[in-house]
């Protein structure tokens, strides 16, 4: 009786010859490694990414004045409602890293080599279509890291000569960040970049079948272009095996881990935000971007600004056109990782360059800590015995906004050099320099601190040595006594 | 009927200058139809004043200000819409420096548009992005900003004090003095 | 096995829900919690918990007994002009409402005064307004005999530093002196009216003499604020209290 059905069906739809033109084509055997599981992976994600999305633009308003009011619906009224929200954020970050760690192993078995280049070029598009939904994705969690964020966007595509100002416009759908912003990164990141990306993916998958699945590259074996098509052709012959059912046991086994896991960060950590009302008047705020862009906030932060500009628009042109035009330049020659040591290093390097800018991204040690002056204490042991005149200069310490970029003890700004053991540095007029004249990236205090707040401070600061470390001495001075003078030596 | 397609089937160049005449014809359409849509998508580049052009924004009572301090003022932006909601609610920070000289500057660093905080004890305003500082006068004292915050125009008629906005000030587009 | 225990966990987590936000977030001005104001607001200069801090100690069931609720609130919205008490009003370019003020000063009456055992003694006035007026020559001897062995005089320091000094003095109020002189700062050995000198309790007159006669060491031109009216409050500023709630 089925099998009546298949017939009947397969008669008008072709599903065997469909079947075997895709699903079961037949691949190297030694592609059913645990090293080839990413990219369905990183497809899964995405299919997730879809529903779950669909799901949310049931109960989702995307307006400037109801999209905060509905995150909270969703999140505390809308049953389940915060388990979806979480469903996408996680499904988003597991794309993200997913489809990262495909593209190293892609990069790394030479899979990107002749003549599958326009596989791997077309991977690069999906990559930056992927980060356009992620920044997308969180102006569409509209709070108020999403309007600085777009506030920042702004102010980059502001740096633009010539047009910079219309481009703002352009991008905002009006002068200022307000309704039709939101309208128009809701349309582009559930309808133009969702069908750019479907798009791509197919012919993606289209290139898979064609061109093959990469063999898993062995040392000593590199491509050639006139012989590596004949070479594939008597790999899959002689060890290709179907792809439905004999290669994808693996694949199924990570996808459902992969669901699993989002399941549980979902229900464990839940959905990110969204955090206070996108109101421009609540100026309190410190905005920071999502785990994906805290590098380029922190590459922000440590460029001088006099290549700020040129560093902002032509390194991301220059990495990404590097990566569209890598198949072209080493299009053959060595697959595998083992003699590839350039490829090995640039990898290793990319990520801890990453890693590194997002660590200091998140921990952003440029930042003034804006409530420090107000709520980190002076540590106790600072205010022992000191006379009335120095703690005073604490509370000058503390009144002044010193703390915002300096810390006592590891509490307060990082910004400015801590001032713990501060006077085993510097001298009594050399502190009194700093503090009136700034420099350095410190501001000038001179037009702000009466005498009396300098001294008094001043006066504070010269006891923040430890008993080890002597006060710093001005070496034009004749060192007072001549029995200290072997202690003076050694310091 | 049949006999004519019978025609056409037989009479191959005849079906290929149909073929081009088709494909030229939508390329026509094609383009007629891209006008609206180029211009629809690319509308600030066709009238950007039309979106944004800046207008005189009353922040209340002069005298509410006092001399000599600096202190947070909001405004409706003059070009929103009724959807807009808190965002089109623009803070600025107004420092009173004598009796009928104003300074308003527009809450956004100069760097990347984070919205500065104004400090009255250390007469400062710190940016929590990226720490640029600027001095109570709105010039630029520490950090990565390249130049001073950007100052609304201002004047003061009736008692009511003014100031010229009504865009996001970005370096390409600071506010007009 | 492994396998097996992650959707255990995940069903586990999604019982329990323990993902699922818990509020949502909060306008800074409508926080009134005391622990969470005071740890944001106040314990840079008063210490955590109001314990030891270089401002003046709040955890003092002493000074909590002396200074009335009214003194607290206006001193919190006010500050105090010319000292690095600055002003928490919202009215006065701070960040407080009246409403987290008055849960600041209600925090502090409920979580740290307790009733004082005066020993016999009266509670000195304390606002310098309502003391009676001070002398600088008796204030002279009065020091002499009740500060000068901690404070030092002249050249000679004294153990717990001089308040002599002009910048000192520039950057203190008459009402700080005329509160430390009543409470002392028991966290850091100085003790109270009553205990400077064993059988002497110094009295209003003998506190208004002391602190008159330091104002008088002061240098020109400094805590000038205090003698006239601090009751220039802001005109036409409307406080977030009354301000536009997020609309929903």
């Amino acid at each position: 009786m089925l099998r009546s059905v298949y017939n009947w069906l397969d008669k008008r739809l072709y599903l065997t010859k469909l079947f075997r033109s895709t699903a079961g084509h037949h691949v190297p055997a030694s592609s059913g490694s645990w090293f080839y599981v990413f990219g369905s992976a990183t497809l899964l994600c995405f299919i997730l990414q879809i529903i779950t999305g669909t799901l949310l633009a049931l109960v989702y308003v995307p307006s400037t004045n109801e999209a905060w009011n509905s995150l909270q619906y969703l999140n505390h009224v809308q049953y389940l409602g915060w388990y979806l929200r979480a469903l996408h954020n996680w499904g988003s970050n597991f794309m993200v890293a997913l489809m990262t760690i495909h593209m190293v192993q892609v990069f790394l078995f030479g899979a990107y080599k002749y003549p599958r280049e326009l596989t791997w070029v077309s991977g690069v598009f999906l990559l930056v279509a992927t980060l356009a939904m992620a920044f997308t994705g969180q102006v569409m969690r509209f709070d108020e890291d999403a309007y600085w964020g777009l506030g920042i966007g702004a102010s980059i595509t502001g740096r633009v000569p010539l047009i910079g100002d219309r481009l703002v416009h352009l991008l905002l759908g009006g002068p200022i960040i307000a309704g039709e912003t939101l309208s128009r990164f809701f349309a582009l990141h559930v309808f133009v970049i969702p069908a750019i990306i479907i798009g791509i993916v197919g012919m993606h998958l289209r290139l898979v079948l064609t061109k093959g699945i990469n063999e898993y590259p062995v040392p000593g074996k590199p491509v050639r272009r006139d012989t590596y098509d004949g070479e594939y052709e008597k790999v899959i012959e002689k060890q290709g095996v179907p792809f439905v059912p004999d290669a994808i046991g693996k694949d199924l086994i990570f996808a459902a881990l992969v669901l699993v896991l989002i399941l549980a960060c979902s229900a464990i950590f839940g959905p990110a935000g969204p955090s206070g009302p996108p109101d421009p008047t609540r100026v309190d705020t410190v905005p920071r971007p999502d785990f994906y862009f805290l590098s380029v906030f922190a590459a922000l932060a440590l460029l001088p600004d006099w290549m700020e500009t040129v560093v902002l628009f032509v390194t991301p042109v220059m990495m990404v056109g590097l990566l569209f035009i890598l198949p072209f330049i080493s299009g053959t020659g060595e697959k595998s990782a083992r003699k590839r040591p350039v490829a090995v290093l640039s990898v290793i390097t990319i990520f801890l360059v990453l890693g590194t800018l997002t660590y200091m991204g998140d921990t952003s040690p440029w930042s003034p800590k804006m409530n420090a002056w107000s709520s980190q204490p002076v540590p106790v042991d600072l205010l022992q015995h000191r006379t009335p005149l120095e703690t005073r200069g604490a509370l000058v310490l503390q009144n002044k906004q010193c703390r915002n970029c300096h810390s006592l003890e590891g509490h307060g700004g990082q910004r400015g050099p801590a001032l713990d053991g501060v006077a085993s540095r510097l001298t009594r007029d050399q502190l009194i320099r700093q503090v009136i004249q700034g420099g350095g990236n410190m501001p000038a205090y001179g037009k702000n601190l009466s005498p009396p707040e300098v001294n008094s401070l001043v006066a504070f600061m010269l006891t923040l040595h430890s008993p080890s470390r002597p006060q710093a001495r001005d070496s034009a001075q004749p060192q007072v006594p001549a029995s200290k003078k072997v202690s003076g030596k050694s310091q | 009927m049949t006999e004519k397609k019978e025609d056409d089937a037989q009479n191959p160049t005849r079906r290929n200058v149909l073929f081009k005449a088709g494909v030229a014809v939508n390329a026509v359409a094609g383009v007629l139809l891209a006008i609206p849509i180029v211009g629809y998508i690319f509308s600030a580049f066709a009238h950007p004043k039309l979106v944004g052009a800046e207008a005189w924004i009353a922040l209340g009572d002069a005298d509410s200000y006092v001399t000599g301090q600096t202190r947070l003022a909001t405004y409706r932006n003059p070009f929103t819409r009724s959807w807009d909601g808190a965002t089109a609610e623009i803070p600025c920070w107004v420092r009173r420096v004598e009796d009928q000289k104003f300074q308003v500057f527009a809450i956004n660093c100069t760097h990347l548009g984070c919205p500065v905080r104004w400090f009255q004890e250390s007469k400062l305003f710190m940016c929590p992005c990226h720490g640029g500082i600027y001095y109570e006068d709105g010039s630029r004292a520490a950090g990565p900003p390249p130049r001073g915050l950007f100052e609304y125009s201002t004047k003061v008629e009736n008692g009511t004090l003014y100031v010229k906005g009504g865009i996001l000030p970005t370096l390409s587009e600071p506010l007009s003095s | 096995m492994k396998a097996a225990a992650f959707p255990l966990i995940a069903l586990l987590g999604l019982s329990a829900g323990c993902g699922k936000p818990k509020g949502q977030a909060e306008r800074p001005q409508a926080v009134i919690n005391f622990h969470q104001l005071f740890s944001e607001n106040c314990a840079a200069c008063h210490g955590t918990s109001g314990k030891t801090g270089a401002g003046p100690k709040l955890n003092d069931p002493l000074y909590l007994a002396l200074a009335s609720r009214e003194d607290m609130r206006n001193v919190i919205e006010n500050g105090r002009p010319g000292t690095p008490m600055p002003a928490f009003g919202f009215a006065r370019g701070g960040t407080l409402t009246e409403k987290q003020i008055g849960a600041i000063v209600d925090g502090m009456e409920k979580e740290w005064a307790k009733p004082v055992n005066l020993q016999g003694a009266t509670l000195p006035v304390y606002g310098i307004a309502k003391a009676p007026p001070g002398n600088a020559r008796r204030g002279q001897a009065q020091y002499m005999r009740n500060c000068m062995m901690c404070h030092g005089f002249g050249s000679f320091k004294g153990i717990a530093g001089p308040i002599t000094d002009p910048n000192y003095l520039a950057l203190v109020s008459n009402q700080y002196l005329r509160t430390t002189a009543i409470v002392g700062r028991i966290d850091w050995g100085m003790p109270d009216w009553r205990h400077r000198i064993p059988g002497h309790v110094m009295n209003d007159q003998d506190i208004s003499d002391v602190v008159a006669w330091l104002a008088s060491q002061r240098p020109k031109g400094y805590m000038m604020a205090e003698n006239q009216s601090t009751d220039n409050s802001f005109a036409n500023q409307s406080s977030p209290d009354s301000e536009r709630e997020p609309k929903r």
